[in-house]
């Protein structure tokens, strides 16, 4: 019998960061806190978990990936139908052209490769070990660091795409 | 973080932003508290509350509610739609504790497609399994259909021709099994809906509700001020990625209504000549889904759709349509095209328009199932846009297993691809094209 109360209380508030930094909107980072919790009682009846906190942060932050790709091609489908796109809740004390950076990676991270956005952001912003990582994504640690060396080209180039960055160097 | 205030900023000083971005309190604390309620009661309740398991009772109710839309061109969606989640309100509160004491019900059921042609039907329930529909067209009854819910039978009967089609659906997870829509209702809670406000219907003060189904359904509910019952429900399916939509109506309800129940029967009237037909949904495979597909690619000029999810299925009679010509052209032009489809030279001049879905029924229904198992526990992605068939370079289709989904050894760098001849081969997850 899993002791759901003292998982929410220990978990809970990381589960919560984790939605909201990458959704930043309270609506959907409340729907992605309740739906990481529902995905990870199912994977329990599945397996026996060895670290919650790694779990939950993965799955937080897959399930808000999932969420943000779904926004992202929302807004693709209103642009082309010529509606406008719905600004998102600006960060507390941010300078707004640092949020329009944010935002900009944001959806770049939702533009790559599934599994190289989820090890990227677990490792840079979640600041998950690979090793960890690893076990999450049922992959070797290897692998871990080629995805996350080949989703940082991806994103250096995309920011650069986008006006943010300076050219890549070699 | 200097920098950002200069017009470059690299990826690690926005990323150390991201580290240190000030996060608001949350969540609230009714949404903390409905969810340990949800999570203390899961060992009891582990198949209701599992994601994982509404999308799959809800995919369920789409393959059956696709190979019937197959088997007579007519959508009877309505039966299969999930039960509506979420929001307060007193009368609907009422409504729902009423419902639960229903065992018939009576209703007029429109649905269409987009813009296409309306369908109307007469159903009757029967619960807690049996729904009766009538199809209409110019004031006659066209089509009655039977459905045992539990069993996963459906009698087809044209009373025109006398002709019965006894279809036995098997291969259905007993935890999938469909429910009618008043099963539905009988599952929601009391915070399932959003209050819209009070409308004036045909004489009748009702109050509106809105339920928003995670995206994928619009649910709209009147009730009636003074019986707190449903009178009109409107329902538009607007899955993802679909942009077609289906639009179901469900008005005239007779809450309770008396019914014949030796209507609500799998036997076949006397005079009918019967056709037993069986549909396995059980062990469904890729080989499935790509025959479906060369079928509806094939009566769609060789072209696949733009999109691939349970409307483009639903809508494949209107492939096969002629707008002009007289009704002997239109039928010989659908027979034309569809034994092109399947690869036959002709089809016999005396088929119905229901024996002719029956050509698509186990190919679709089996097809449908693979792919909507597969959108549960799978990445995957269609893109097909702008493919031809038989274009071997083009890459029509790819999934590969979620990681939270996945059973024990799986694969998840591996994907499938489905490319534009219908062959499937594996990929490297790494080497799939991003999805635009």
């Amino acid at each position: 019998m899993v002791d759901w109360l003292t998982i929410i209380e220990q978990h809970g508030p990381y589960v919560w960061r984790t939605a909201y930094r990458l959704l930043s909107d309270r609506e959907e980072a409340n729907d992605c806190y309740q739906e990481t919790f529902l995905y990870a009682v199912q994977y329990c009846q599945k397996r026996e978990v060895e670290n919650w906190a790694g779990l939950l942060k993965r799955m937080a932050t897959s399930r808000a990936l999932d969420r943000l790709r779904q926004r992202y091609r929302n807004r693709d489908e209103l642009l082309e139908d010529g509606e406008a796109v719905i600004a998102r809740e600006p960060a507390p004390d941010s300078p707004l052209q640092l949020q329009e950076w944010m935002n900009q990676l944001r959806e770049s991270v939702a533009s790559l490769p599934v599994q190289q956005a989820d090890v990227f952001w677990l490792s840079e912003i979640e600041n998950l070990e690979h090793t960890e990582i690893a076990v999450q994504l049922g992959a070797t640690t290897q692998q871990i660091a080629t995805w996350l060396h080949r989703a940082k080209q991806k994103l250096r180039q995309l920011l650069v795409e986008k006006g943010i960055a300076g050219e890549v160097r070699p | 973080m200097n920098k950002l205030n200069n017009e470059r900023a690299p990826l690690e000083e926005l990323v150390e932003a991201f580290v240190n971005l000030p996060i608001p309190e949350g969540p609230e604390v009714e949404v903390k508290q409905r969810l340990l309620e949800t999570l203390t009661h899961a060992d009891d309740i582990a198949e209701t509350i599992r994601p994982v398991s509404f999308w799959r009772g809800k995919t369920m109710r789409k393959i059956i509610g696709s190979a019937a839309m197959v088997l007579v061109f007519v959508s009877v969606v309505s039966y299969f739609q999930p039960p509506p989640t979420g929001g307060p309100g007193a009368a609907f509160a009422a409504m729902l504790r009423e419902i639960k004491e229903i065992r018939t019900a009576t209703f007029i059921v429109k649905a269409r497609i987009d813009d296409g042609p309306e369908v109307t039907g007469r159903s009757s329930l029967l619960e807690p399994s049996w729904v009766r529909q009538e199809m209409m067209m110019d004031g006659k009854v066209k089509a009655v259909q039977v459905f045992n819910l539990r069993d996963g039978s459906l009698l087809s009967l044209m009373p025109e021709q006398k002709k019965a089609i006894l279809l036995d659906i098997s291969g259905i997870p007993e935890k999938q099994r469909q429910e009618s829509i008043v099963e539905s209702f009988k599952k929601m809670t009391e915070d399932a809906a959003e209050f819209v406000g009070e409308e004036e219907m045909e004489g009748t003060t009702t109050l509106k509700y809105n339920v928003d189904q995670q995206g994928l359904s619009f649910y709209a509910v009147w009730l009636d001020l003074e019986t707190k019952m449903p009178v009109k429900i409107l329902i538009t399916d607007h899955a993802d990625p679909a942009k077609s939509k289906m639009h179901i109506t469900m008005t005239d309800f007779d809450w309770g209504a008396k019914v014949d129940e030796s209507l609500f029967t799998l036997e076949v009237p006397e005079g009918y000549e019967l056709l037993e037909q069986s549909l396995d949904l059980g062990g469904s495979s890729e080989k499935d889904f790509a025959a479906m597909l060369r079928i509806y690619v094939r009566l769609n000029d060789n072209a696949f759709p733009d999109e691939w999810n349970v409307l483009t299925v639903a809508s494949i009679g209107r492939l096969m349509k002629k707008s002009e010509g007289t009704d002997e052209e239109k039928k010989q032009y659908a027979m034309k095209k569809l034994a092109q489809a399947l690869g036959k030279p002709e089809l016999a001049d005396t088929m119905s328009q229901m024996e002719l879905g029956m050509q698509l029924q186990q190919p679709f229904g089996r097809g449908a199932a693979f792919f909507a198992a597969l959108t549960e526990t799978h990445h995957c992605h269609y893109q097909g846009k702008g493919v031809k068939l038989g274009e071997a370079d083009k890459i029509v289709f790819w999934w590969y297993p979620r990681e939270d989904q996945a059973d024990e050894g799986a694969d998840l760098e591996m994907a499938h691809v489905l490319y534009g001849d219908l062959r499937i081969e594996t990929m490297p997850v790494e080497e799939l094209p991003r999805p635009e």
